[in-house]
């Protein structure tokens, strides 16, 4: 069927670029160290720098795989391999170094989830694309602290569970700590963490422990259109659905007990708790808005990437900076909806240990953003240079010392959450001078997918799944009590193997390990 | 002939009075929303009925889709919950909207600054005034009809929505017989394979399927004699029935009517199904009393065929369905689940507040009737949407009387009356300053539901809704034999390097050709019995409607793809790959 707009004389369902074999699209993979590969340019037409990636045994199975099914098929489906993103990027122009693929690396929409691809800024044909940053933008992790330990919250767990479930605001009234009117989004658009704390819902110090101090300044709320803003008014607020949720945790072993206690975390035993959450149907729309605008500017500037879900604008042209406007309001909204999920969670916590969230120490640990583009200083061949730097379904990780990271963790270099998934534990790494050399102060953002959720819910019963949680001692509190089949553990690539992979790499540094004892969806 | 007004419930100047009518989803909503938003005002809901219908418990699914639990709360109960709510009990005769006044029946009036009409919607049943034929929407009707059950052998279904379907589901322990006009069951809701996907759990729920022609056993005292069409008796025409709020989803789960009120003796029982495809009935026979002669009755549609013999009559029955295809079936009773009617008789004299052809009030987007200071929500509103010149795509959403639109619409109600109050309250020049709402209900059609066990999600235009008749009608027909089952040959199996790894216990399909050539649309499907049915409908390459059934957990994928109005037919069916996890994807 013809596509609306789309160039006639290109095909676009199928691969660009010639079909090889599985044996000859591998004599471009050339293994650098044990955890680390290069994609040489030539396994896709016009790469401007190698790509990269980090995979140890386990995880570099999964990839290839996905590139052997890849050229069995003749690239049917329109869905590509992984490596062959990567590789698209590194055709982008204006792309600086190399195009990166941390370990929980798989296919996305465009670029691949785990792709890390930085643009100079100072050049004038580099470009800004949406693919990079994703659909929902700055979905990410929080991390609160408390002073309570298992002993204490572990028999209550289920209560706890239900009140911070009873909690999450429900949509359309006006309940809830949820702006409604249309005045309200603009102004949360706008000031992001600036707006809860303003409103009460969180606390001043909440900030300091933000990327960005959890608000972008070149947001622009005028820059989101309108049909965004109507998605994004129900929803602020609200977890969502799939791989966001919340969960109370407790510290299962300190790799490194100084970083820790920087952190506030000084005992194995401590409990913590987990936000994960994005800027769901208003990231979606900010983002579709501006792929199709770019996909007009393309035409208009002579972009042709590889893969026309590559869409991109220079980052100097009107369609670049609006989107950038527009991906940093989007950026506030997430952090507005993680703050106000921790405000719930301190009300839960307050009321189930009558006290007050002050005195449970419940304090912002660390804020990451996983679907993010920023614009950082990087040396590239031992010159400063300011880069767009696209981190998509990856977390920033700057080491010790940086400008940019808390004073608190100043000698510790900056905390990186890494949600597991239910059932699996998750873990905070601290980002190292290496990982700001090879990665532009990047690593990986959880466990990638290894199988499908079909696959998986097939594979998997029910009841062993909740047995085997309840076997851990794990709570669960569900929208849908199916949701536990099908984010099973075994859908994923193990988490600790992506994060041993990074701390092997050296891209960043083990901390603390997490385990849940109650999970909250929905 | 309207009766005199006695005493006035005074407008105060201080604190307007916001008034809601009715005590259903809709008006509940509305009046706890606008007691939410601002103190400044008296909020008075007038219900007819003692209990009040509270939406409990709402659960996200989705941005969009939310699982809602319904209850009801005796009127002196709720008080205690929402102590700024104040309840009178009474039933509207007419609005004055030259007073600003609404009249109650009783003759006493309350003045409004603002007023929202909920007055939900009645049954509308196939034939009226005729004992034994009864409609369900209110937890009266549904006590009666459980009642009824106690002895009923056999009872017949009438209507093809989403009540007949639970009911079905429910009486497995009696006989059923039911009529349904399409060529499959649900069709509110399904396309005639998703039904057939439903069929089969449906079917093994009743473990006596009844495929014999019904027993016609002969009676020698009986016979049949046909009457003018009219109602059959006075004594029921018993004057206006005032129905209580719809009673929310899942009713006869949620009530427990059936396992609290029936004897296990009754419920243990296994019952016989049979389903009447195609049919409408056309002529009820009743028995007449004392004499036992069987009466032919009812405001029915169609060529009646002629008056049966006498031996075709069971007399332990007492009623007997004759359909267009000339089956004649024995009831004890039947209940008729054909839709409702807006209830908004009371506006009869208030021309101004345009109505349309069925009677349901019309509203915008804002809920805003064609009158200032009146607003509508609920199954009582027809809503118009006046496409926005600012927003050139698509509406992905359209009008259905399900308890999830009526909750929102109240809500939208409450907020827009709040922002219009506000505005007009603020002087010239500084009516920007007033809170703006959006209402984004209109953003998808988003319903989740459940039947037969199954979870079932409906996005968007999931049945081609809005496309032109005949292809919807392609589309809900797409794979249709009389006997509910799919038939293969109507569609294209994907061709052999496009299979799936599973295709054996999986099954993916395409639409049918013409669908594709002439219209510009195809049906993306998968299908795992038992387990599964996902139906997308995609135009020029965009996802427009999604019909998910099972636990695919795909709703929120496939909420936004159609929200985002992505081209995604590079992937092509491929987007159904059970081995692709798109919700990752499109992260």
């Amino acid at each position: 069927m013809p596509e609306e707009g789309a160039p006639t004389n290109v095909d676009f369902t199928r691969p660009v670029g010639p079909v090889r074999t599985y044996e000859e699209e591998m004599s471009f993979i050339k293994r650098l160290s044990p955890y680390k590969f290069q994609i040489s340019p030539g396994f896709v037409p016009n790469m401007n720098v190698p790509g990269v990636f980090y995979a140890n045994e386990a995880l570099q199975e999964l990839v290839f795989d996905e590139l052997e099914q890849h050229s069995k098929t003749g690239g049917y489906g329109g869905f590509l391999p992984a490596v062959k993103q990567i590789a698209n990027v590194a055709a982008l122009p204006g792309i600086v170094k190399c195009s990166i693929g941390l370990p929980d690396t798989h296919s996305g929409y465009g670029f691949a989830i785990g792709n890390v691809a930085a643009f100079d800024m100072e050049n004038p044909e580099s470009v800004v694309s949406p693919g990079g940053v994703g659909f929902d933008i700055n979905c990410g992790v929080r991390l609160l602290r408390t002073n309570l330990t298992e002993a204490e919250v572990g028999p209550v767990r289920e209560e706890l569970a239900q009140l911070l479930f009873d909690h999450i605001p429900v949509g359309v009234g006006s309940k809830g700590v949820i702006p409604t009117s249309a005045q309200d989004l603009d102004a949360a658009l706008e000031m992001g963490m600036d707006w809860s704390i303003r409103e009460g819902y969180a606390w001043a110090e909440d900030k300091e422990h933000c990327e960005e101090y959890g608000r972008m300044l070149q947001a622009d709320p005028n820059k989101v259109g309108k049909r965004a803003k109507k998605r994004g008014l129900p929803q602020l607020g609200t977890l969502g659905a799939g791989n966001h949720y919340c969960e109370i945790q407790v510290v299962d072993e300190i790799f490194d007990a100084r970083a820790a206690a920087r952190m506030g975390i000084d005992r194995v035993g401590q409990v913590c708790v987990m936000i994960h959450s994005g800027s769901r149907g208003l990231g979606h729309q900010v983002a579709t808005d501006a792929l199709t605008a770019m996909e007009t500017a393309m035409a208009r500037d002579g972009l042709t990437p590889n893969d026309r879900q590559l869409a991109c604008a220079r980052i100097q042209s009107q369609e670049g900076s609006d989107y950038l406007a527009a991906m940093a309001a989007a950026a506030n909204y997430a952090w507005v909806n993680r703050s106000s999920m921790t405000f719930l969670a301190r009300q839960a916590f307050a009321k189930q240990f009558e006290t007050t969230p002050d005195d449970l120490d419940m304090h912002v640990i660390y804020d990451v953003s996983h679907n993010i583009a920023k614009v950082e200083q990087h040396m590239v061949d031992g010159k400063p240079k300011t880069l767009l730097v696209h981190r998509k379904g990856s977390t920033r990780a700057f080491p010790p010392h940086h400008p940019l990271i808390p004073v608190d963790y100043q000698f510790t270099g900056q905390p990186v959450l890494i949600g597991g998934t239910m059932g699996t534990c998750s873990y905070v790494l601290t980002g190292t001078q290496q990982g700001m050399e090879e990665t532009f102060g990047s690593t990986c953002h959880g466990a990638g997918r290894a199988q499908s959720r079909s696959k998986s819910r097939r594979v998997l019963s029910y009841q062993e799944v909740l047995d085997k949680l309840a076997d851990q001692g794990i709570a669960i509190r569900l929208a849908s009590p199916k949701l536990v089949m099908e984010e099973a553990p075994e859908a994923y690539k193990d988490v600790t193997e992506v994060v041993n992979t990074c701390h092997n790499a050296g891209i960043s540094s083990k901390v603390i390990k997490l385990r849940p004892i109650a999970v909250i969806k929905g | 002939r309207l009766p005199k007004r006695k005493k006035r419930v005074r407008h105060d100047q201080a604190s307007p009075s916001v008034v809601v009518v009715g005590g259903g989803i809709a008006g509940v909503c509305c009046a706890q929303e606008i007691a939410q938003l601002s103190y400044d005002y008296r909020v008075i809901l007038v219900s007819a009925s003692s209990t009040l219908k509270e939406a409990k418990s709402v659960m996200k699914v989705t941005d969009n889709l939310e699982e809602i639990s319904v209850f009801e709360r005796r009127a002196d109960y709720f008080k205690i919950d929402n102590p700024r709510i104040e309840i009178i009990d009474g039933v509207v005769e007419y609005i004055s909207l030259d007073d600003q006044e609404v009249v109650l029946s009783t003759g006493s009036t309350i003045s409004y600054r603002k007023l929202c009409l909920c007055t939900g919607a009645v049954p509308s049943l196939f034939a009226e005034n005729i004992p034994n034929i009864i409609g369900v929407r209110d937890l009266e009707s549904v006590e009666g009809m459980v009642q009824r059950l106690r002895s009923a052998r056999r009872v017949g279904v009438v209507g093809n929505g989403g009540i007949a379907l639970e009911l079905i589901h429910t009486l497995k322990f009696c006989d059923v017989a039911w009529v349904v006009k399409d060529n499959y069951i649900g069709n509110s809701f399904f396309d005639a394979s998703a039904s057939a996907f439903i069929a089969s759990s449906m079917h093994a729920a009743y473990p006596n399927d009844d495929n014999t022609e019904v027993s016609v056993e002969p009676h020698s005292d009986v016979t049949a004699v046909v009457s003018p069409i009219g109602p059959y008796d006075d004594r029921v025409a018993e004057g206006k029935h005032i129905h209580g709020g719809a009673i929310g989803p899942e009713w006869v789960h949620k009530t427990g009517l059936v396992s609290t009120l029936l004897p296990p003796e009754v419920t243990s029982r296994q019952g016989a199904l049979r389903v009447e495809y195609g049919q409408q009935v056309c002529a009820v026979h009743v028995k007449t009393p004392p004499s036992g002669m069987w009466v032919r009755v009812g405001n029915v549609e169609g060529d009646i065929p002629p008056a049966l013999p006498a031996e075709h009559w069971n007399d332990s029955f007492s009623l007997h369905l004759l359909t267009t295809e000339g089956k004649l079936i024995g009831c004890d009773f039947v209940v008729s689940a054909t839709g409702v009617t807006p209830c908004t008789s009371y506006l009869s004299s208030t021309p101004a507040i345009s109505r349309d052809s069925v009677g349901g009030i019309i509203v915008n987007e804002h809920m805003q009737t064609s009158r200032k200071n009146v607003y509508a929500a609920g199954d009582c509103c027809s809503v118009q949407l006046n496409p926005d010149e600012s927003d050139n795509h698509q509406h992905h959403w359209f009008q259905m009387r399900l308890w999830s639109q009526a909750r929102v619409m109240g809500i939208t109600a409450a907020q827009s009356m709040h922002c219009d109050y506000v505005k007009e309250s603020l002087p010239e020049g500084a009516k920007d300053t007033a809170p703006e709402f959006w209402p984004t209900m209109f953003n998808i059609f988003a319903h989740i539901t459940h039947f037969f066990e199954y979870k079932v999600v409906l996005l968007g235009r999931f049945n081609a809704q809005g496309l032109g008749e005949e292809v919807e009608k392609s589309v809900r027909e797409m794979v249709i034999t009389k006997d509910g089952l799919v038939d293969h040959k109507h569609r294209h199996q994907v061709s052999q390097g496009q299979n799936f790894p599973e295709a054996e216990e999986m099954t993916c399909y395409c639409s049918p050709a013409d669908l594709v050539e002439r219209h510009k649309i195809e049906i993306w499907t998968r299908i795992t019995p038992g387990e599964e049915y996902i139906k997308l409908v995609v135009k020029h390459g965009k996802v427009i409607g999604a019909l998910l059934i099972g636990d695919t957990d795909l709703e929120e994928v496939f909420e936004n793809l159609i929200l985002n109005e992505l081209d995604v037919s590079r992937y092509g069916i491929g987007l159904l790959d059970p081995d692709i996890d798109v919700e990752e994807y499109f992260d």
